[in-house]
């Protein structure tokens, strides 16, 4: 098992490395530069004024001086300046990301504290009204967009609950409760979409499930619905939904960019938004970079659950 | 000049005594202290005043720095740093600074400091977009502790509107030489110092003490909060977590103003929407398509369909510069005339109409105009083609004058030389419709450096009758700057030029 992690960490690297130089291209290949962004349609750009900006910026040397220069920054932990705040970037990132990890957390929390109960409800009562409101409502909730979904949420709640709404932003270690309040829509907003799926294979796993001849040995023995489902089922139908889950936590954490433009929260789906928007180099590419390993990392973790979970499944 | 003068002083007289007797309620003595919420929706990029490009930087600097003068809510110049100010001769400008004026860091304002920061935007090596709005100058002479003498090389009858720009800002030599610039440290003399500030989510400012306007600012503390969402903004009006906000948003705006405990306010900005061309791609090079054109857009509808009414038509000048701008009506394309356009088209050569491209891009409210545009322009028989472009890709285009035409927001200052000579003249550094006329150039030439108001009167408004005329953009409309406020918040003053700096004489009343 531990070689497996390790050899599998070591395929990181080249992916990071192929990751990290074709950000660097794309960013400097697509139309429009920073320096242009930077000054706007409304303002004279001279040249001596061009030259100082890519001075400023630490745009003056070749392309590839530039993507060692990074690296070398990048290897020694020095991630670089933003073109757009003048801050050190992993000073920016630090700050934003655990607020987008808290986003994604809770909106898991929230998706599988709804798809859970309501998917084995629906399996269990398969073919009855019951089944058919679930699965109308997973419907439902797979099609209402997410930025439609938070902006109705926002109007609705300043008009009838304007409790928390909008409020400034408090890291949740500084004060819980006012965070959780600021939490709590974004991150049902998020939960909404992400629970209609996470439903869906509950459900189809459990019915899979339930249809095998361990569980009508089960039943047959005379155990308890309750005991059939909740032990033995449960604990095989979870498998394919902690792959769903863990592909869906990469997904939230680089997803939450109209959710946190909508509520206004400092997270990392903002960051790269207006990174982009301005071409802030270094930002773009540590965040890529991040986010690349995010998901590789997560796709390790979840083969490593698969084992811990089922005892069949070893890497040796 | 004089006549101007008087004019403005009859203004000031107006003004004060309007003031006095309408707001007895603010000079009766807020609660001092307090802390006043604003949502807005941009973040700034960079906080160097003098390097600044973007609007939400500069507005920052408003609240931080002073300038030498400033407008006020009537677009007329008034003193900031400086108490008085002479003009002997044409070139010659002497400014008296107020005493007792100090720095965040507690070092007295002094006149050097004024030269410096002149000089700092003057170098090219700060690389500043104010530059452009400085004359050459003989000397910047220190004359004494509080005074200080600019002598031009030539005249510049905008040289004084130029210096209350928000770039103008007057710094202290000792920090930006220990900081490198001001991008980090933010030290001025403005009503407010930074405390901190956390990108994409707010900035705290807080009261100077020793600000020289006494008794302002009325806050101990401004936080500036950054929303992008316009509903989100609303809602946090709505929810008590915003005192106040800056809107554009047209739906939103319209919800705002229907909201009974919020109060929203608006004035035409100094600023032009104009759909242009670029007179090297045939068949725009022919000033009479382009009057067809002209005559084929109704531009009150379009600030209906586009803005929903949020914008006043205008003429090549801003509204907004009062002084200045002629009336629509007076002008050129009052009316849509269809039947006009179609014979301009014929007597062009094109009696079965032409066919270009817009190049545009979903923000800052382009596509919606370009698209009203596009359906108002089929009815004359001219087609046109939207190209959608992502923002960095159109300004590229635009950098590289690579378009058919555009619809642009186009801002330059607070004087009509700013707004016109920059644009059209044929060595304008903004000149991206590559214009070139000479019977323009002449004119823009002259009110460049005429002093006297009426003559400079009489140039300009030649100078915009013959922009009309050789048309090589219409001027759209105004947009309009909106702030909406909760009821309780006091003390509020919306200025044209959008500039922050009466935020120091608001304040929440609780």
């Amino acid at each position: 098992m531990l070689r497996y992690v390790a050899s599998r960490l070591l395929a990181l690297v080249p992916v990071l490395v192929g990751v990290s130089i074709l950000v660097f291209l794309l960013m400097r290949l697509i139309p429009g530069d920073a320096i242009e962004l930077f000054v706007g349609t409304q303002i004279e750009l001279t040249q001596e004024q061009r030259r100082e900006l890519e001075r400023i910026f630490g745009m003056d040397i070749p392309v590839h001086q530039q993507y060692l220069s990074w690296v070398g920054g990048l290897l020694q932990g020095d991630l670089g300046t933003s073109l757009r705040t003048g801050k050190a970037v992993g000073e920016e990132i630090a700050r934003r990301l655990p607020v987008s990890a808290e986003l994604a957390a809770l909106a898991m929390v929230m998706a599988l504290g709804i798809a859970l109960p309501l998917g084995v409800l629906s399996a269990v009562r398969r073919g009855t009204r019951v089944d058919a409101a679930v699965r109308v409502g997973g419907l439902i909730g797979l099609s209402l967009p997410g930025f439609w979904l938070a902006t109705m949420l926002v109007l609705l709640f300043s008009r009838f609950l304007p409790i928390g709404l909008v409020d400034r932003f408090v890291p949740l270690s500084e004060d819980p409760l006012h965070n959780l309040k600021i939490m709590l829509l974004p991150s049902l907003s998020l939960a909404v979409a992400v629970a209609a799926v996470l439903m869906r294979y509950v459900r189809s796993s459990l019915l899979e499930v339930l249809g095998q001849d361990y569980i009508r040995t089960a039943r047959s023995k005379g155990l308890r619905d309750a005991v059939v489902v909740g032990k033995h089922a449960l604990k095989n139908a979870i498998i394919p939904v902690i792959t769903v889950l863990g592909i869906y936590f990469g997904y939230l954490l680089g997803g939450t960019v109209v959710v946190e433009e909508i509520f206004a929260i400092p997270g990392m789906g903002r960051l790269m938004l207006y990174a982009i928007y301005q071409r802030d180099y270094p930002i773009v590419q540590t965040l890529v970079l991040l986010s690349a390993l995010t998901f590789v990392v997560i796709n390790l973790m979840v083969d490593v659950m698969y084992a811990l979970v089922d005892p069949r499944i070893r890497y040796d | 000049m004089k006549a101007a003068r008087t004019r403005r002083c009859l203004w000031l007289v107006v003004v004060l005594l309007l003031s006095v007797s309408l707001v007895p309620a603010s000079k009766a003595g807020p609660a001092p202290g307090g802390t006043l919420t604003i949502g807005v929706p941009g973040e700034p990029v960079g906080m160097d005043p003098h390097i600044a490009t973007v609007l939400s930087s500069l507005r920052r600097a408003d609240l931080i720095y002073n300038r030498l003068v400033r407008f006020n809510d009537k677009m007329e110049i008034v003193p900031d740093l400086a108490m008085s100010w002479e003009i002997p001769d044409s070139r010659t400008y002497i400014f008296r600074l107020h005493r007792g004026v100090k720095f965040h860091n507690g070092r007295d304002l002094v006149a050097d400091d004024v030269k410096y920061s002149i000089e700092r935007i003057a170098d090219p090596a700060t690389a500043s977009p104010a530059r452009a709005w400085l004359p050459p100058f003989e000397y910047i002479k220190v004359v004494d502790r509080n005074t200080v003498e600019f002598k031009l090389k030539h005249q510049l009858a905008s040289f004084l509107s130029n210096l209350a720009l928000s770039n103008m800002a007057i710094v202290p030599k000792e920090e930006v030489e220990r900081h490198g610039n001001l991008h980090r440290v933010a030290i001025g003399t403005g009503p407010f110092m930074l405390e901190r500030w956390v990108p994409d989510d707010h900035m705290r400012l807080v009261r100077n003490p020793n600000y020289f306007r006494s008794g302002f600012p009325r806050v101990d503390t401004l936080i500036i909060r950054v929303i992008p969402d316009e509903a989100s903004l609303l809602a946090g009006l709505r929810a008590r977590t915003l005192d106040m906000a800056h809107l554009s948003e047209p739906a939103v705006v319209d919800l705002a103003a229907k909201d009974r405990d919020l109060v929203t306010t608006q004035t035409p900005l100094i600023m032009l929407r104009t759909f242009g061309f670029n007179a090297t791609r045939p068949p725009l090079t022919d000033a009479r398509v382009r009057q067809a054109i002209g005559w084929a857009i109704d531009r009150q509808r379009l600030v209906e369909l586009a803005e929903r009414g949020h914008g006043r038509v205008s003429g090549p000048i801003p509204i907004a510069i009062r002084e200045w701008a002629l009336p629509v009506g007076s002008l050129p394309y009052a009316r849509k005339d269809v039947a006009r356009a179609k014979r301009l088209l014929t007597e062009a050569g094109f009696p079965r109409g032409v066919t270009f491209k817009i190049v545009t891009s979903p923000g800052f409210r382009l596509l919606p105009i370009a698209e009203v545009i596009q359906e108002q322009l089929k009815e004359s028989g001219i087609t046109v083609e939207l190209e959608v472009l992502e923002w960095g890709a159109w300004i590229t285009r635009w950098v590289r004058r690579d378009f058919d035409s555009m619809v642009e927001l186009r801002t330059g200052g607070l004087d009509p030389d700013g707004f016109l000579y920059r644009m059209l003249h044929s060595a304008g550094p903004v000149n991206n419709f590559l214009f070139k006329d000479s019977d323009l150039d002449r004119l823009l030439d002259r009110g460049r450096v005429i002093v006297d108001f009426d003559r400079r009167k009489t140039t300009y408004d030649e100078a915009q009758r013959l922009i009309m005329e050789k048309a090589p953009f219409i001027p759209l409309y105004s947009p309009l700057d909106t702030w909406s406020l909760r009821r309780d918040v006091r003390g509020f003053r919306l200025i044209s030029s959008a500039q922050y700096y009466y935020l120091e004489e608001t304040w929440p009343e609780r």
